[in-house]
């Protein structure tokens, strides 16, 4: 047998600060956890289950549906931007069922799989990150989904809406992977966060304009700027609305959502970075 | 002498007692600038590790004994990275390969075969280098048969046979092992020796924890004792009765 030649790695323990240079060659050697970890993410997800992968296109037809008879027909809340209803309702369903999904998932993906955490050394971001990306299966089927609706109801859509959704879906990706940090590794220590999340989760839901338009809060300029600046969700789906639409793009609104998602990332992977190192002793 | 491997300074993991953690209110009162040292609340704490310090050259076996608690478990945990030492330092001259626990890493959903690429990933290989071993790791497993059945149905020793095989087919440079050969039966654990030999000689370093002294015997050259945190007997062949108290 050959003898093994002693790499140039060198493990030395110091605390890992926010500013702590990142280290690359780690995230090379572990990179394909990462992929397992995603792969592991989707493909449990419906094992078990008689109509499987199913599920992910009966969820929001369902939603879409029961929303569109509660808000549109009982309540007589109109859609924008001249879109149908049921489109219009499936572009706020598509970002809000990715958001809820992935931010449920991730906060608790640290205390699901503990022995990952103090049995086995493995880079401890990487679980909050694999869920964002797998969870974008829901994602990519909803586009689909909601092509398939723009075709059935006949309505034209430029193709730069197509190319505006990728951004979009980076940026909610970004701030999911944000959120998941700072939410898994409070999760860790108090298990509070259970009970938080599903709370703030449906609080969310009315404050960010899903089935209904931002336009209504025009009267109300002051809570509207609120919800644009601090729920970068209502930019995304507003975008999103009008691009299909075919109005051309809010380079604004643009910078508005991608300078907030920069933001919460920075803040949750510097959170988490602060707390990794004693992970493994309060889990 | 070249640089030893592995190179532990007066390291000490202090834990603390009770619930796990702080609570709220420790949390908070801890995060005042104001509220000095002295009066934050001093938990009951113990010293898992107690002032340690060994080297390990390259290509050596370390046998780790010690009574329940004397903090072996807790000295490979921190040399694998999972947990920092409260003081000293730690320098790690290589990757590592762990295998503390039989259970972890594996996905109880997944299948046999699922699970070795997954488990290969998580001690750091690439996908590309298990598949590379994979047909040795299954062979060496003996769980062909049992290779697309969900592990969840697989028993203790199934679970054994596939995390060891796993780990010593993608040892990295350093291989930590411990109490996970107990689990096996008596022909497994041969198996498992000759091949932990075979790693020796091909200079990997291993460290080996273990409450069996036959086989500390068996591997081990030198042996480190441990008790109540501390290091007592740091030397060759395993010791008498009357020297571990």
């Amino acid at each position: 047998m050959q003898r093994q030649t002693i790499s140039s790695y060198e493990l030395h323990y110091h605390p890992i600060q926010w500013w702590s240079k990142f280290n690359w060659q780690e995230f090379f050697w572990y990179k394909d956890f990462l992929f397992l970890l995603i792969w592991r993410n989707i493909s449990i997800r419906y094992r078990q289950t008689v109509i499987g992968v199913a599920w992910v296109v009966i969820q929001p037809v369902v939603n879409l549906v029961v929303f569109t008879l509660v808000f549109n027909h009982m309540a007589g809340i109109k859609s924008s931007d001249g879109l149908p209803y049921p489109i219009f309702l499936m572009v706020g369903l598509l970002f809000w069922q990715y958001f809820s999904t992935a931010t449920t998932f991730a906060s608790s993906c640290l205390i699901d799989n503990p022995e990952l955490i103090n049995k086995v050394y493995v880079p401890r971001y990487m679980l909050p990150l694999a869920v964002p990306i797998s969870v974008g299966v829901d994602f990519g089927v909803g586009v689909v989904l909601l092509l398939v609706m723009l075709l059935c109801w006949g309505v034209g859509f430029s193709l730069l809406s197509f190319l505006i959704l990728p951004v979009l879906f980076f940026e909610a990706m970004l701030m999911v992977y944000g959120v998941g940090l700072i939410l898994s590794s409070i999760n860790a220590q108090f298990r509070d966060i259970r009970f938080v999340v599903p709370f703030f989760l449906q609080i969310l839901f009315y404050l960010t304009p899903i089935f209904y338009p931002i336009e209504i809060l025009n009267n109300h300029p002051l809570l509207k700027q609120v919800l644009i600046i601090f729920n970068p969700l209502t930019g995304m789906v507003t975008l999103a609305r009008s691009c299909i639409a075919g109005e051309g793009i809010d380079a604004g609104l643009l910078l508005i959502t991608m300078s907030a998602s920069i933001v919460i990332f920075l803040l949750g992977w510097f959170f988490f970075r602060r707390r990794e190192m004693i992970l493994a002793d309060i889990i | 002498m070249s640089i030893p491997i592995i190179q532990v300074s007066h390291v000490s993991k202090k834990f603390y007692l009770g619930p796990a953690g702080l609570t709220l209110r420790e949390y908070f009162t801890s995060m005042m600038p104001f509220v000095s040292a002295k009066e934050r609340i001093e938990r009951k704490h113990i010293w898992a590790l107690n002032d340690i310090s060994f080297d390990v050259a390259q290509g050596e076996c370390v046998g780790i004994v010690g009574n329940n608690g004397a903090g072996k478990s807790t000295l490979l945990r921190v040399l694998s990275g999972i947990t920092p030492p409260t003081q000293g330092d730690v320098f790690i001259r290589g990757r590592i390969t762990s295998l503390l626990e039989v259970g972890i890493g594996f996905s109880h959903e997944l299948t046999g075969r699922e699970n070795i690429f997954l488990r290969g990933t998580i001690l750091g290989s690439s996908v590309e280098q298990t598949r590379d071993k994979f047909d040795e790791i299954v062979e060496f497993s003996g769980l062909k048969e049992f290779l697309d059945t969900p592990v969840k149905r697989y028993s203790n020793g199934m679970f054994v046979r596939l995390a060891f095989s796993v780990a010593v087919h993608l040892a990295a440079e350093i291989l930590l092992v411990d109490e996970v050969l107990a689990v096996g039966d008596a022909e497994f654990q041969k198996k498992c020796l000759v091949k932990m030999h075979e790693l020796l000689s091909s200079g990997r370093t291993i460290l080996f924890v273990s409450q069996d002294m036959s086989l500390i015997k068996n591997m081990c050259q030198r042996v480190v004792t441990l008790d109540a945190g501390s290091l007592v007997r740091d030397g060759a062949g395993v010791p008498l009765n009357d020297e571990r108290t």
